[in-house]
This record gives C-alpha cells, sequence and structure tokens, in this order.
C-alpha cells in the first residue's frame, strides 16, 4: 500500500467514523482515561501509587468518610479535612527549659463534629531520655477553657511526628471530666464509657445532653487551640507544627478504613487497567491472527492439527488456571498480561482461519501463486489487507474482557501487588464489608471505571465493525 | 448412530483437555507445594525432638542427634513422595487429582468438621451449580424472548434499546453490580438478605427451608441475569435477524406460511445452534464472573471456597477447587455440545460437521 492511498483510506475512514455516534462517544471516553492514565502524577500525588501499601503514609487522613461534595446535598453540614497552620507562634527561655507556644484558630460552623484531632511536628531532639512535653488547651467559643492532654513526645529521632490526640486515654478523661459538670448525673452514670465520643464533647455546647449522641448540640464559633511544648535542652528544635482536624467529609471521592486518598487510587489505577486491556488485547489478536492466517494457507493436515491444538487451548478453563498461577507466582503486570494472553487466541484465530480460506480461492491469490510467490509473500501482500480491519475491531472488542479479567483477578487479592489498581480497591472494600456498610464511595467509583472503560472499547469496537465489514452495516 | 460418535467424541474431547489441564496445574503447582512440604517436614521433626526421652541422649551425644535427624527426613521424604523426580511427582499428583483424591487442608473444614478437601468441595459444588443453573434458564428465557422481538423489530425502539443495553452490560464486573444490589437493597432499602443461603439459624420445617433458600438468592440470580441477558438477547437478536435474509423465508412467506409459524417453524429452528455456538462462550465466562460474585453475596460455594482458600492460603483446597472447576466448565461445555448436538440435524443424521 503507498502512503497516499493509506492516506486517502484514512480520510475515508474518519469520515464515516464521524457519523458513528456510538464510536464517538467510546472514543470521548477512552480520551477521558487515557488523560488521567498520562497525567496521573500531576492530578494525584506523583507516590500515591507506590505508597498504596504503605498504612503511615496516610495516616494524616480521616477514616472511612464520603467525599467532599457530599456536603452540597445534606442539610448536615460535615466537617471537611483541614490541616491548620499556626497563628501564632511564641518562643521562652526558662533556663534549661524552652517553652515553644502555638496558637491555632479553628473555625467551627459544622452540623457534625470532626473525627480526629492529630498534631504534626518536627522535633530534633539530642537526648532521647529527655523528650519534649506537648500541653494542649482549648478555649471554645463560649469562654471556656478544657486541658486536652499533657503528654511526652517521642524522644528519639529528627523528622515528622504525628500524636493521634483523640485517640489518647488522657484527652478522652479530661474531655468526659469537663463534660460530667454539665451532663444530667443520672444519664452519665449510665453510659457506656466506650460509646462516649471526646471529639462530640469538644465540639458541643456545654449543657445536659452534650455526652450523648442525641443530646449533643454543636456549638459553632472560633475555637483556639494553644499548643505548648516543652523541651528540656537548648539544642532541641521543634519546627512545622500543624493541626490536624480529621473531617467526615474528604476530597473528591472519600477515603477508606486506612484512610487511603480514594481519587488518588482511581487515577493511577487507570493506567494499570489501560495498559493490561490494551496490550493484552493486542497481543491476543496478533498472536491468532497470525496462527489463524498460517493454518488458513497451509491447509490440510496441519491445519488440521493446528486446529485441534486452538481446540484444546480454547477449552482450557481460564481463570481457575490463572488464580492457581498468580497464587503461586506472584507474577508483575507484564507476566500478568503474557498469562492472560496464552489462553485466549483461539477465538480470533478461528475467525481469521475461516477468513483465510475464502481468501485462499480468490482468483488474485491463485495469479500471485502462478506467477512464483511464496507463501510468505501472499500471507503479507495478499491476505493480511483484507483481515486487517477485521484486526482492529477485534482488538477494541476484546479491551473489555481483559480488563474484566484483570479487575476479577485483583478482586480475588492476586495480581501486581506493586501497583494499585480498581480491582485491589474493590478487593479491599469487599475486605473491610463496604457494602454492607454502605459505603457507596468505595464501592461505585471503581466498578464504574471498569465499566465505562469497557465500554468506550466495546463502542468502538462496534463502529469500527460497522464501518469496516460493510456486512454488518445492513443488520 | 451419528448422534452417538458426535457424543463420545465430543466426551473424549472434555476428557483430553481435563487431563491436559490438570497435568499443567500439578506443574505449576509442584515447585511451590514441594517448599512448603519441605518447611513442614522441618516442622515435624523439630517437634519430635522435643521428646524428652531424645533430648536426654541428644544432650550427650550429638552425633546420634544429626544421625537421627538425618534418618528421619529421609523417613518423611520417602513417605511424602519427596525423593522422586519432580516429573513423576507431577504425574502421580495429577492423577491423585484426576481420582479426586486430594488430600487435607490445612485449616478449612467442611460443615460436618471434616478436613478432607473433596468432601469440603463437593459440599460447595452443589451450591454453586444451584445458583449458576437457576441464573442460566432464566437468562436463556428472557435473552431468547427479547433477543427474538427485538429481530422481529429490527431498527424499533425496543431493539435499539436492546442493543444499547448489551452494549453496557457487556463490560460490567458481575460481582461489582452485585455490591451495588446490596448497598441499595440491603443497606438502603433493607429488603433482601445481603448474604448466606439461608438465614441463621436457618427455619424449621422443609418448604420453610426452601422458601428461605430461594429468598436468599433474588438478589444474587437477579444480579447475574441482570448483567447477562442483554448480550444473549444481542446474540439471538442477530443470528435470528441473519436467518430473516435467507432465500427460504422468502419462499415461505411468499407461499403465505404465518409470521409466526414462518418464525418459530423455520427461522428458529435454523438459527437454534449458531444461537447455541455463541452462546457457550457468553456462559463459560459468565461462570467465572458468577463464582467471584459469589464471594460477594457470602454464597458458600466454590467460589467462596476460593476466597477462603486464597486468604488461608490453605493449598489443598485450592489445588483442589481448580480440578473441580475445570471439571465443572468442561462439564458445562459438554452439555452445551449436546444440546447442539439435538439441534443441528446434521450431527443427528451423521453428515460431515465440524466436531
Amino acid at each position: 500500500m503507498r502512503w497516499e492511498d493509506f492516506k486517502a483510506s484514512l480520510s475515508d475512514f474518519w469520515f464515516e467514523f464521524r457519523r458513528e455516534k456510538s464510536g464517538i462517544v467510546g472514543m470521548v471516553i477512552l480520551i477521558f482515561f487515557i488523560v488521567l492514565a498520562v497525567f496521573a502524577p500531576y492530578i494525584a500525588p506523583a507516590d500515591a501509587s507506590a505508597h498504596w501499601r504503605d498504612v503511615p503514609y496516610w495516616q494524616n487522613l480521616p477514616r472511612a468518610v464520603p467525599p467532599a461534595w457530599t456536603n452540597v446535598f445534606s442539610t448536615k453540614k460535615k466537617p471537611p479535612h483541614l490541616i491548620l497552620q499556626p497563628a501564632s507562634t511564641d518562643v521562652r527561655q526558662m533556663g534549661q527549659i524552652t517553652e515553644n507556644t502555638f496558637v491555632f484558630e479553628y473555625d467551627f460552623t459544622y452540623d457534625d463534629y470532626p473525627t480526629d484531632l492529630m498534631l504534626l511536628i518536627s522535633a530534633n531532639i539530642t537526648d532521647p531520655a529527655k523528650p519534649p512535653t506537648l500541653v494542649l488547651t482549648a478555649t471554645r467559643p463560649d469562654g471556656t477553657t478544657v486541658d486536652l492532654v499533657s503528654t511526652k513526645l517521642a524522644g528519639s529521632g529528627v523528622g515528622e511526628q504525628r500524636l493521634l490526640i483523640s485517640s489518647l486515654k488522657d484527652f478522652k478523661a479530661r474531655l468526659v471530666g469537663f463534660a460530667r459538670e454539665y451532663e444530667n448525673p443520672e444519664v452519665a452514670s449510665t453510659l457506656e464509657y466506650q460509646l462516649i465520643d471526646p471529639m462530640r464533647i469538644l465540639f458541643s455546647e456545654a449543657k445536659e445532653g452534650i455526652m450523648t449522641a442525641k443530646g449533643a448540640a454543636p456549638l459553632k464559633g472560633k475555637y483556639v487551640f494553644t499548643a505548648k511544648v516543652y523541651t528540656f535542652n537548648p539544642a532541641d528544635e521543634i519546627s512545622e507544627p500543624k493541626l490536624v482536624m480529621a473531617g467526615k467529609v474528604y476530597g473528591l471521592l472519600g477515603t477508606d478504613t486506612l484512610r487511603r486518598d480514594l481519587f488518588s487510587g482511581l487515577v493511577w489505577g487507570t493506567r494499570v487497567s489501560l495498559a493490561v486491556g490494551i496490550v493484552s488485547s493486542v497481543l491476543t489478536t496478533l498472536i491468532g491472527v497470525i496462527y489463524g492466517v498460517a493454518s488458513a494457507y497451509f491447509g490440510g493436515w496441519t491445519d488440521e492439527a493446528m486446529q485441534r491444538v486452538a481446540e484444546i487451548v480454547a477449552s482450557i478453563p481460564v481463570l481457575p488456571l490463572l488464580i492457581i498461577i498468580f497464587e503461586f507466582y506472584k507474577p508483575t503486570i507484564w507476566p500478568v498480561i503474557i498469562l492472560m494472553t496464552l489462553f485466549s487466541w483461539p477465538g480470533t484465530n478461528k475467525v481469521v482461519r475461516s477468513m483465510g480460506f475464502q481468501l485462499k480461492e480468490m482468483q488474485y491469490v491463485e495469479a500471485a501463486r502462478a506467477l512464483g510467490a511464496g507463501g510468505r509473500w501472499i500471507i503479507l501482500r495478499h491476505m493480511m489487507p483484507q483481515i486487517l480491519p477485521y484486526v482492529f475491531a477485534s482488538i477494541a472488542l476484546g479491551v473489555p474482557g481483559y480488563v474484566l479479567l484483570e479487575a476479577g483477578l485483583s478482586f480475588l487479592g492476586l495480581g501486581d501487588v506493586s501497583r494499585v489498581t480498581w480491582g485491589q480497591i474493590l478487593h479491599d472494600a469487599q475486605g473491610s464489608a463496604a457494602a454492607l456498610n454502605g459505603m457507596w464511595w468505595w464501592v461505585v467509583p471503581p466498578g464504574l471505571a471498569i465499566a465505562m472503560l469497557g465500554l468506550s472499547f466495546a463502542l468502538l469496537g462496534s463502529a469500527l465493525n460497522k464501518i469496516l465489514s460493510p456486512k454488518m452495516r445492513t443488520l | 448412530m451419528g448422534y452417538g460418535r458426535y457424543i463420545v467424541v465430543r466426551v473424549l474431547n472434555a476428557l483430553l483437555v481435563l487431563v491436559i489441564a490438570v497435568f499443567l496445574v500439578s506443574l505449576i503447582f509442584s515447585s511451590v507445594a514441594d517448599r512448603e512440604l519441605r518447611a513442614q517436614i522441618e516442622e515435624q521433626i523439630a517437634a519430635q525432638m522435643k521428646n524428652p526421652e531424645l533430648l536426654k541422649i541428644f544432650s550427650v551425644n550429638k552425633t546420634a542427634r544429626d544421625i537421627w535427624y538425618q534418618t528421619q527426613k529421609e523417613i518423611l521424604y520417602k513417605r511424602y513422595g519427596l525423593d522422586r523426580p519432580l516429573l513423576q511427582r507431577v504425574m502421580s499428583r495429577a492423577i491423585d487429582q484426576l481420582k479426586l483424591d486430594m488430600g487435607k487442608s490445612h485449616t478449612l473444614r467442611s460443615a460436618t468438621g471434616s478436613s478432607d478437601v473433596s468432601r469440603i468441595i463437593l459440599e460447595a459444588l452443589p451450591r454453586t451449580i444451584l445458583l449458576f443453573t437457576t441464573a442460566t434458564i432464566i437468562v436463556t428465557i428472557i435473552g431468547l424472548i427479547l433477543g427474538l422481538k427485538a429481530a422481529q423489530r429490527a431498527g424499533s425502539m425496543l431493539d435499539k434499546s436492546l442493543s444499547i443495553f448489551a452494549l453496557i452490560t457487556y463490560s460490567f464486573p458481575m460481582w461489582w453490580v452485585g455490591m451495588l444490589a446490596i448497598i441499595l437493597f440491603s443497606y438502603y432499602l433493607d429488603l433482601l438478605p445481603s448474604g448466606g443461603m439461608t438465614s441463621i439459624p436457618p427455619p424449621e420445617g422443609t418448604l420453610e427451608r426452601i422458601a428461605d433458600i430461594i429468598y436468599h438468592m433474588i438478589l444474587p440470580v437477579s444480579t447475574a441475569v441482570l448483567v447477562s441477558f442483554g448480550g444473549w438477547a444481542y446474540t439471538a437478536r442477530s443470528v435470528v435477524l441473519s436467518q430473516f435474509q435467507e432465500d427460504y423465508v422468502m419462499a415461505a412467506r411468499a407461499k403465505g406460511v404465518p409470521e409466526r409459524k414462518v418464525l418459530y417453524k423455520h427461522v428458529l429452528r435454523a438459527a437454534a445452534p449458531p444461537i447455541v455456538t455463541m452462546m457457550v462462550f457468553g456462559l463459560l465466562g459468565s461462570l467465572g464472573g458468577a463464582m467471584i460474585s459469589e464471594i460477594v453475596f457470602n454464597w458458600p460455594g466454590m467460589g467462596r471456597l476460593y476466597w477462603i482458600a486464597l486468604q488461608e492460603h490453605d493449598v489443598p483446597v485450592l489445588l483442589g477447587n481448580t480440578t473441580f472447576s475445570i471439571i465443572l466448565y468442561l462439564a458445562s461445555l459438554v452439555i452445551m455440545d449436546l444440546i447442539y448436538g439435538l439441534l443441528d440435524p446434521r450431527v443427528k443424521v451423521g453428515a460431515q460437521v465440524a466436531v
């Protein structure tokens, strides 16, 4: 085929393709996913995929909360995730002891309570035996002041420390003590300690009912948190304090029970699904086409034997076999692709073989043979160009199957564990009973992504089929 | 005669594939299993060495300890067949699997407390078959009816929406739709049980028990039907539509055969074999999806057994489950072949058919 011919047929093709609405829709969806995959490091944190299984990496986020935009549809405004920087900083030297005072201001205007309170701080401690001490107090909008916690920070090492204040026993004990002054003593004595939420007490009106979920009313206004960090060696350094108000909503797609940002997972998962789907389908189709054309060209006993082998491979159940291979060999993404293609080429082979048989009988093939053309020449120059259109449609229509297969294997907890995939997100969702607990934001997006990616290729494939094989047009 | 020979060829073919697949599985598995077995043997010897009598002797005589260790190891290696070459072990393992002699599980137990792998799986197998066949029958009926209706009125609203629906559900993971169904019908609407096969505890009386199982099947079966019927209907529609363009249909219409009769007596008769052929792959594809869906619905079949065995790393169960899945898959294939043979008249008269 000459370049001009190629250009002409391409523009012909585009002219027809433009009129296939379904094909255009498929292409738009596909481009969306390709953009997500290519720009993943810019859309989501660049190291999110590599750290997907690294639990501490995600610890600054809230646990299992829905997306932030759910607030729009709810009359009860939930607090978003906020990282507060100190409004003012003060350092006082008292002999050997240094007092670092950090003041944080939090505007609480929500109808629900933050889930957690965390302090992030960088500490450079010279003597591990003398760890710094933290004293945290809160001044509420009603003027009351509550001592929240007084605790030692970890004594050794340099770098950022993370203190989950709301899970400290001391924090809860002090807030329960504060609440008892206001709560009906009868109610307070019957409450089960486990069920009292200290964060609720901290952000509720100081009146009867403060200790119960039903009775508590959010106290809106400005909260001032004063963190005093005492170090016992003049060389010690304390810097970059941040107070994290872990919200009840987070980001575009919320978080899972390991506090991971599901949006990052979804974006990064696009790469695996796209790569697995496209590469597997291309490989399978290529193998199937070559095998099928060769089988048809040689014919006779060779064809018989080749089709027997193909039939056996076709009836080998892929899923059980892949489960065993994956469980024992724990392959990374590229072996996964090769393994998936190894068992799925016979379908393409069958169609191509029957096309090949028809083509073989064509007069121009006969003419070429009479002119002394060899097998490779005939296959490449005379048979392949006729089969090629089918190949493109077949590749596109094959992709959804591989995307589904990869997702299914990931869902079973198999497959490449070094990166995040949509199937893995759903695996974790199943493991944490997300569906039973109504955590739709964890279940819906990955599955929808799988379905949409598959749909885009199915639409493209059926459009290609319509354009490239005229027989289909009448149907 | 023709049908009998056809069946024999199909069954032999399935058996050949079964042997090849099980051999492959045994081969894949052997290297890893041997490693595990060696570790187990080490553990076993270490446990035996804790015997105070032996310890007393060993504390005096160090060489006795080494010799004892070596002989114990040899005895156990021999008992577990680790002294034979790899290929021989793979063969014998494959034969054991084919004889359904699958050994003991590590941690999983059957409902009766047995650790016999084939017993554990035979408990799960009928439940998978129950769920899968129920769904398949419903899908076939709905798919055929809708497909025929769409083919009769090609280009109508029904036809168009069916094509779109088939395209969309084509790429839906069945198990994910199951999770959505649980969120909607169990969590938000609280209409149907989220999982399991029976209530806990199961109700008294046979009838009540059957009703209870059916109640628990509603969600998994409707999920499977929802995801699959579009594709089936679309397949049936395409095949029937291509038959409508054949000359014999025109001839039948020309001689005044009523349209209903044309459809059911002529077209369907000719369209049935290709429909079955095309549906074989859809069916076998959805078997995998159905097994994964069991996990979502906590349905105690083979799919959920996979999930548990994978999480517990219970290798004998995993292997046995794989063998049984292969058997189930090939059995469905043979059944489809039988139906195909019944529908295709060329098979019955023993004409040349691509077997």
